[in-house]
């Protein structure tokens, strides 16, 4: 078997140990997993041996500090599991790529990445050059401006969803929804800072703002279409409907395919062919008021819901590595387990006497 | 330039493939003389290639044509996406062409061009033309030929 030293970045993330688990069951590659981020956590060093401390990737020193990382340790690859370590990395990759390390990044291209990273771009371009189905939008840096730009897409008589044009999972997004009935949510659910009203939103960011994006709000069925790809080819396109959410990442959900399933499929090859995508990225979906499934986002590398598709039978870390090693195998076809459920759980992690340990052994 | 309602009507863009266009072996040389002599005329240049971006870009960096060209694509999209987001990128600035060249040396690339992008002048190297050095008698035609 060929040995490997896979440097897997994010490693207090919520999949990471099931990242490492998929990586470690490969048959092909004996794979020594490396983590690396910027905060400690007693998940990092139960899931593996060598974990590392590296600046914050909106720190310009993180990509500094990640390749001389690789260097020191002999990295053969790095998988980024967060979406902002793959800019800074790809303005880097001939570096890199000239100490002999393949990132595996989802573009190569520095400014294609920053339209797919900015939310407010990515709609545009998936609007304008791929031309499939968005959802309204708008966007505004001013509070006047965003006055103006939820009128204009019908609120307050009708919700509407304002985000950062920049920011990482879900952070910064709100739901502005007046008719909410704000007194029963109160008093009857947990704390959740989704829901929102305009004055509340402009009372904490004030009168400029960096870039916001304000869309129509889909009501209907959320969809993450897991996927794999190679130079704007699809080999796997892996339908999660979404059943639970906390927080903006997913606890639930179902891998099957339901009605719009060709849709979805046609959605998510026209996203990789428009960008020329490689590896991995998850399209998020979600139907609107007449029940067509509009694009959201695409989310580059290994994310929480990569989880379910390793489980439903597509090993995405592994066939990542083969990509990166170019030893993918172009006629491959996947093995789906439709039906399969996924419902996400807390698993504690212990220290004690210098022994860590996991909840459930 | 003519300007109409706030867009600038320009001259005319020339998006060229990279392998046996703008490298078409034997005539790299010339092609930096020709490429320049087109950029002198008002003519804006670009690339739409599937090459790996780096050595692509060290290539132009050698023949010291980098400066030629305002939009470098090399990715994996076919060139007709690659042309509608180099256009995207013109019209986001205001400028809109008045003709809008495509060659390149496979076929299929430029029948992927005309059935997806309208109003292209598509030229195939190596069949309507012999090298770069024929690129300023194409720009300087109405586009009939």
């Amino acid at each position: 078997m060929r040995r490997l030293i896979v440097l897997v970045t994010g490693s207090s993330g919520t999949s990471y140990g099931d990242i490492v688990r998929a990586l470690k069951s490969s048959k092909r590659y004996r794979i020594d997993v490396v983590g690396s981020d910027c905060r400690e956590s007693l998940s990092s060093k139960h899931y593996v041996k060598r974990n590392y401390l590296l600046p914050d990737n909106r720190n310009p020193e993180f990509a500094n500090a990640l390749l001389d990382l690789c260097v020191r340790q002999k990295i053969d690859i790095v998988l980024p599991t967060q979406t902002g370590d793959q800019l800074p990395i790809c303005e880097r990759l001939g570096d890199f790529r000239d100490a002999n390390v393949e990132p595996a990044l989802i573009v190569t291209d520095p400014f294609l990445l920053d339209v797919i990273l900015n939310k407010r771009k990515m709609l545009e371009y998936c609007k304008e050059i791929i031309r499939i189905e968005t959802p309204s939008y708008s966007y505004a840096d001013t509070s006047e401006g965003l006055r103006r730009a939820v009128q204009r897409l019908g609120h307050p008589e009708i919700p509407v969803v304002v985000k950062p044009s920049f920011a990482d999972g879900g952070r910064g997004t709100r739901i502005l929804n007046e008719r909410v009935d704000a007194r029963r949510r109160f008093l009857s659910e947990k704390p959740d800072s989704t829901f929102s009203s305009l004055n509340r939103v402009l009372n904490t960011i004030g009168d400029s703002f960096p870039e916001m994006l304000v869309m129509e709000y889909l009501p209907g069925k959320e969809y993450m279409l897991d996927t794999l790809c190679r130079k704007g080819k699809t080999f796997a396109v892996i339908p999660e409907i979404v059943t639970r959410n906390a927080e903006g990442v997913t606890t639930g959900g179902v891998v099957s395919k339901d009605d719009n399933f060709d849709s979805l499929v046609r959605v998510a090859e026209s996203v990789i062919e428009g960008f020329g995508l490689s590896y991995s990225v998850i399209v998020h979906l979600k139907e609107n008021a007449s029940g067509k499934p509009s694009v959201l986002g695409i989310h580059p590398g290994l994310q929480d819901t990569t989880v379910i598709s390793i489980a439903a039978g597509v090993n995405i870390p592994e066939l990542m590595v083969m990509m990166a090693c170019r030893e993918f195998d172009y006629a491959y076809s996947p093995r789906i387990a439709w039906g399969l459920k996924m419902q996400r759980v807390w698993r504690e992690v212990f220290e004690y006497g210098g022994k860590i340990w996991t909840s459930d052994k | 330039m003519a300007e109409k309602s706030g867009q600038v009507t320009s001259r005319t863009l020339v998006v060229l493939d990279f392998d046996q266009t703008v490298l078409r072996t034997g005539h790299e040389e010339d092609g930096s003389a020709v490429l320049l002599k087109l950029k002198g005329m008002g003519v804006e240049l670009c690339i739409a290639s599937r090459n790996d971006r780096y050595s692509l870009h060290r290539k132009l960096e050698s023949l010291f044509i980098d400066r030629a060209f305002r939009y470098v694509m090399s990715d994996f999209r076919p060139k007709f996406y690659q042309m509608r987001h180099i256009l995207w990128l013109y019209s986001g600035s205001g400028i809109v062409f008045s003709r809008v060249i495509f060659v390149d040396d496979d076929l299929q690339n430029i029948e992927q061009m005309k059935a997806n992008v309208p109003n292209i002048d598509c030229y195939q190297m190596g069949v309507d033309l012999q090298g770069i050095q024929d690129l300023p008698r194409v720009v300087v035609s109405d586009g009939s030929d």
